[in-house]
């Protein structure tokens, strides 16, 4: 493996000892993004309070701060003193290890989450399969959390965690391989930097499938944070609060960070895979900026702007769908999700076959054939399927019913 | 000693100090939970070793999968007192596999000390994700899919096996 | 010959395999009798294409094997010829399980399927020459009999032996994988030359990756003292399950075995041939004696499969003590065609007399819904006259008595030993004739016990309503009563795919 120019190297200068390296390695990196996820954090929670207010017509909070932007530092305050409770019959060191777990299965992601051009902890040459590896270490802590506070409702919880966490992997493993076949390439800038110029170069819309497989991984992706849908694992109208139960004070507080640093991940690995990364998607506009510094500003609050879009769409999903039930979790998986990503590896391969596109790539865009047939494609299917939506909700309304039949 | 050499010291320390406290260790989930750090380690020899796929796919299937699917299995099992104390472990059987150990140990110790191990040369190891994939699909190719003919019959028995019978629906 | 037409049997038997899985799947109410049908005809379609690669096989001039994908289909006589015999006896075993499938806790879709993909690790098993296709072939296999043992999912016996044979199974391929394992570090190869290489380094990591690979295969062919397993699998499996697996995976175990030996001979392996003597010996007397004492016919034959078993392991000994240094190497070849030769035709014989008794013993089963002891047969020819028959040159062909396959299979074998104790002069050679011999003379006794229950002893009890013969079914079994006789009158019968399958093993390798 070559190692890449970072920022470690950018700071320390080449030849610097291994230790050196090591500790660079900790104060550029590791202590930076571990207060990245608490600004995440912070911010994420204040948005979803804010969304799902104005969802239900509410204000949310609007005393701590302008719009209630300190509520989460205030509740933040609360939760760390709040008094740190262990269960009687708790298995305490698994009790105090499992929030731990948690957040270090989900920040070990961000070690190949590109913020901007050049601007990540290491580009592996095998980014997008470290990112399917470490994607189910979070469950793991979930998993010790749910047998550690000796509640059935916690363990509950952790066993549904279980269950979707293990199923979903596969079909988000397909939607990866479908990119990473296209990409040819397994590094997460690898495969941004494929997607330079136009916006018709991102992978979105690269053909018809890729827009299959965008929405199979929003889904995997919604089932891996736990997210609603998704949130059987917690489900507060049938298991108090699921597998956190128990926690209270700054370990739930860990849990809570994690659950939306994840957010973070799987959005900004959907920008990198299907959004077109740091790149503007105006190839003029990024010609302009260029690379070096001011490219790097830009790439990351394009990059961390895309993110943080498709956080808001996680939260809107949230406030908007009703949760699923178990078997309709496992059928969504197995029978819709699994065949559909299948279909989808096949069918970009296949088109990418027949209808060969490199010159996308090279020339650095453009509207192309390929792109207007996309297009075509995806608007008949988009057609057909709001039609067959429409026509369902018509049937299943019986006010409805009586007036298209009149 | 440089890098490399403390990376091994410290991911042989992870293998081998959990992989001891799995056998010392009363409580299963505590032993699941000493099996994964066990293998962590064992994912970051691979991965020492050059072979940056093996390893992660180590943190794939065993951490990500067969970890959770063993805790999973872990959780659905009844505590049943009289079955814990009937594998509790005595004094005699204790003695009998450290002899055993022991044993063995040295057996493997005078084996490995005493072969000569085809050696490959020391080189810069290329990435290995590409060649990996080449080789599967080209010298590889019949294990490769025989490898998922075993798949597909080991899920079609268990589906088989697992599955209601007429007479309990 | 392209690459992939060496692999075409395998191709065929897991197509099929899916295809019934996908066809067949939602029936589960009612008869069904289109699987064993179709899962027949994959068979026979996966046999007709190893006679095709065969066929190309002989017709390039001097070429008596073929290798591909990567080395890991090494496509020869021996191999073929091998998996001729596990097809086959796929073919048989489908057809004879037609009515059992009928039965209500049997008639599942997923038995042809899994039988099928059974054959297919038999036939990888048999035709590769690499380890890992070896262990993948193996796996296969043992995973696709565990399903099948256990198959009558509601009956605990059945159960039972599903996990006795997956747990005694998933142990020894441990040991197989780790002697591969072993085998890799020294020698830096999968292949069959890696092992000559690693026996030639003569180190103890070597020998000990030998010893597991040997552990390993006794543990699948059920060699004393491996296996206790055998007698409560055997039991308890469904019968037809039982026939294909004391047939179709002793033909494809020893010939995986037998071409892990031939890659050692000559190379100083020869050491192992002592471990190889004594597990011969004792799984004979074992085998043989535990014959003996058992009430239940299908516990009685799961002990004579482990004699067999026995008998068979001489083949593989007479193979490792070929003497690359020795000045008469005709001499030496020949050792090696016999004893090969001897085994593949005895494996031929094994295979149609264990199904023709298995099809009988699973009709009678079926029809009369008892179990299987020494008192269900009793008056049988009274009763049963088609089955009787069966069973009767079955027996007469597993104790070798002349005129059936079973006796030339016996002669050839233990010919072929003598021919190599003469040669050689060593007193194990000898040693092995010996309890050969005379372990034959003591399974007279108990097979002759269950000719004389079926002809001389009245049925106990009422005799049942007996539902009418399938002809199907009477068919097949007069086809391999005739087929065990003249195969023991003109062994040339099964032509050039047995005969003289080894003349060119020793180049061929």
């Amino acid at each position: 493996m070559t190692t890449p120019y970072t920022l470690v190297d950018w700071v320390l200068g080449d030849g610097a000892g291994w230790l050196a390296r090591f500790i660079g390695a900790i104060l550029v990196w590791a202590v930076p993004i571990t207060g990245f996820v608490s600004f995440v954090g912070l911010l994420s929670i204040w948005l979803e309070r804010k969304i799902s207010a104005h969802i239900q017509c509410r204000l949310g909070p609007m005393e701590v701060g302008p719009h209630g932007a300190l509520q989460t530092v205030a509740d933040g305050v609360k939760l760390l003193a709040k008094e740190d409770i262990i269960p009687a019959d708790a298995d305490r060191i698994l009790f105090a290890f499992a929030p731990m777990l948690a957040f270090a299965g989900t920040i070990v992601g961000f070690a190949v989450v590109p913020f901007g051009p050049g601007l990540i902890v290491a580009d592996l040459d095998i980014g997008l399969f470290y990112l399917a590896a470490v994607g189910s270490l979070e469950a793991i802590g979930v998993i010790a959390a749910g047998w550690a506070s000796n509640n059935k409702w916690s363990l509950f919880g952790s066993v549904r965690a279980a269950t979707q966490v293990v199923s979903y992997e596969i079909p988000m493993g397909l939607a990866f391989v479908t990119i990473a076949a296209l990409a040819g390439t397994l590094s997460m800038v690898g495969i941004v930097e494929q997607q330079q110029g136009w916006i018709a170069n991102w992978f979105l819309f690269r053909n018809p499938f890729t827009w299959v497989a965008f929405i199979i991984y929003y889904i995997a992706a919604l089932a891996e944070c736990k997210r609603a849908p998704f949130d059987l694992p917690e489900a507060e109208s049938e298991l108090v609060s699921g597998f956190h139960t128990e926690y209270s004070g700054m370990r739930f507080a860990i849990f809570f960070l994690a659950e939306y640093a994840q957010m973070y991940v799987v959005s900004a690995v959907a920008a990198v895979l299907f959004l077109g990364g740091w790149y503007t998607g105006i190839a003029p506009l990024d010609a302009a900026i260029g690379g070096g510094t001011a490219g790097m500003v830009v790439g990351a609050g394009v990059i961390v702007t895309k993110s943080f879009l498709l956080v808001c769409v996680q939260m809107w999903l949230r406030w908007t769908l009703p949760r699923i039930r178990l078997d309709q979790m496992m059928y969504l998986c197995l029978k819709v999700l699994m065949p559909f990503g299948m279909l989808t590896l096949v069918g970009s391969t296949v088109w990418e076959h027949f209808l060969p596109s490199p010159a996308i790539v090279k020339d650095g865009g453009g509207w192309t054939g390929n792109t207007v047939m996309t297009g075509v494609v995806v608007a008949a299917i988009g057609t057909v399927a709001l039609v067959a939506y429409v026509r369902s909700v018509i049937r299943a309304t019986p006010s409805l019913r009586a007036a298209s039949n009149s | 000693m440089d890098w490399s050499t403390i990376m091994w010291w410290v991911m042989a320390a992870v293998t081998v100090i959990p992989a001891v406290m799995i056998v010392l260790s009363k409580d299963i989930v505590r032993l699941a939970f000493w099996l994964l750090a066990s293998l962590t380690g064992v994912a970051g020899l691979y991965i020492l070793l050059g072979a940056d796929f093996l390893g992660f796919t180590q943190v794939l299937v065993y951490i990500g999968g067969i970890m959770v699917l063993i805790l999973f299995g872990i959780m659905m099992t009844n505590r049943d007192a009289v079955l814990m104390r009937r594998g509790e472990t005595t004094g005699g059987a204790m003695l009998t596999g450290v002899v055993i150990a022991a044993a063995t140990a040295l057996a493997l110790l005078k084996v490995v000390k005493d072969t000569k191990w085809k050696e490959a040369a020391p080189v810069e190891m290329p990435a290995t994700t590409a060649r990996v994939g080449e080789a599967l699909l080209t010298d590889y190719v019949l294990p490769f899919e025989l490898v998922s003919v075993l798949l597909l019959i080991v899920l079609c028995g268990a589906a088989y096996i697992a599955r209601r019978r007429p007479e309990e629906t | 010959m392209s690459d992939l037409s060496l692999a075409m049997p395998v191709i065929l038997l897991t197509t099929g395999a899916i295809a019934v899985l996908l066809l067949f799947s939602k029936k589960r109410e009612g008869a069904n009798p289109y699987p064993p049908a179709v899962g027949a005809a994959t068979a026979a379609a996966a046999l007709v294409s190893l006679q095709i690669t065969l066929g190309k096989l002989t017709s390039v001039a001097g070429a008596g094997s073929s290798t591909g994908l990567g080395g890991f289909m090494t496509v020869d006589r021996f191999g073929v010829a091998a998996a001729t015999i596990c097809l086959v006896a796929t073919l048989l075993t489908a057809l004879l399980a037609t009515d059992w499938l009928k039965k209500a806790d049997a008639n599942n879709p997923e038995f042809i399927p899994v039988l099928l993909i059974a054959a297919a690790g038999m036939v990888v098993m048999t035709t590769t020459g690499n380890l890992v296709g070896m262990f993948l072939g193996i796996e296969i296999m043992s995973v696709s009999l565990y399903i099948l043992s256990a198959f009558r999912r509601g009956n605990l016996r059945s159960i039972e032996s599903g996990l006795k044979y997956f747990l005694a199974g998933a142990f020894a391929s441990g040991l197989f994988l780790m002697g591969i394992a072993l085998n890799y570090g020294v020698s830096g190869g999968f292949d069959m030359a890696s092992l000559a290489t690693a026996s030639a380094s003569g180190t103890m990591v070597s020998k000990v990756a030998l010893i597991l690979l040997l552990c390993g295969f006794a543990f699948k062919l059920s060699l004393a003292p491996f296996h206790q397993w055998a007698a409560d699998v055997y039991e308890g499996a469904p019968t037809p399950v039982t026939g294909f697996m004391s047939t179709a995976v002793k033909v494809a175990g020893f010939t995986a075995f037998t071409r892990i030996v031939l890659a050692l001979s000559g190379t100083g392996g020869s050491w192992l041939s002592g471990a190889m003597v004594w597990l011969a010996l004792l799984t004979m007397i074992v085998g043989n004696l535990g014959a003996l004492a058992q009430t239940s016919v299908k516990r009685m034959l799961a002990y004579s499969s482990i004699g067999h078993a026995g008998y068979l392991m001489m083949a593989p000994i007479v193979v490792l003590s070929y003497n690359a240094a020795s000045p008469n190497l005709g001499v030496e070849s020949r050792a090696i065609f016999l004893s090969t030769d001897a085994m593949i035709f005895y494996l031929a014989a094994y295979a149609l007399t264990n199904l023709l008794a298995f099809g009988s013993l699973a009709f009678i089963e079926t029809r009369e819904g008892k179990g299987l002891d020494m008192d269900a047969i009793g008056g049988l020819r009274w009763r049963h006259p088609v089955a009787a028959v069966g069973l009767l040159i079955a027996m007469l062909s597993l104790a070798g008595v002349p005129p059936t396959a079973g006796f030339l299979g016996k002669f050839r074998l233990f010919g072929a030993v003598l021919d190599r104790a003469s040669v050689t002069g060593e007193t194990a050679f000898y040693a092995l004739i010996a309890v050969a011999v005379l372990t034959s003379l003591v399974s007279l006794g108990y097979y002759l016990r269950v000719i004389m229950r079926m002809t001389m002893h009245e049925p106990e009890g009422e005799a049942p309503v007996l539902p009418p013969f399938s002809p199907a079914w009477r068919v097949l079994i007069a086809v391999l009563v005739v087929a065990i006789i003249v195969l023991g009158f003109a062994p040339s019968f099964l032509g050039g795919g047995v005969e003289g399958v080894m003349s060119f093993l020793r180049t061929g390798i």
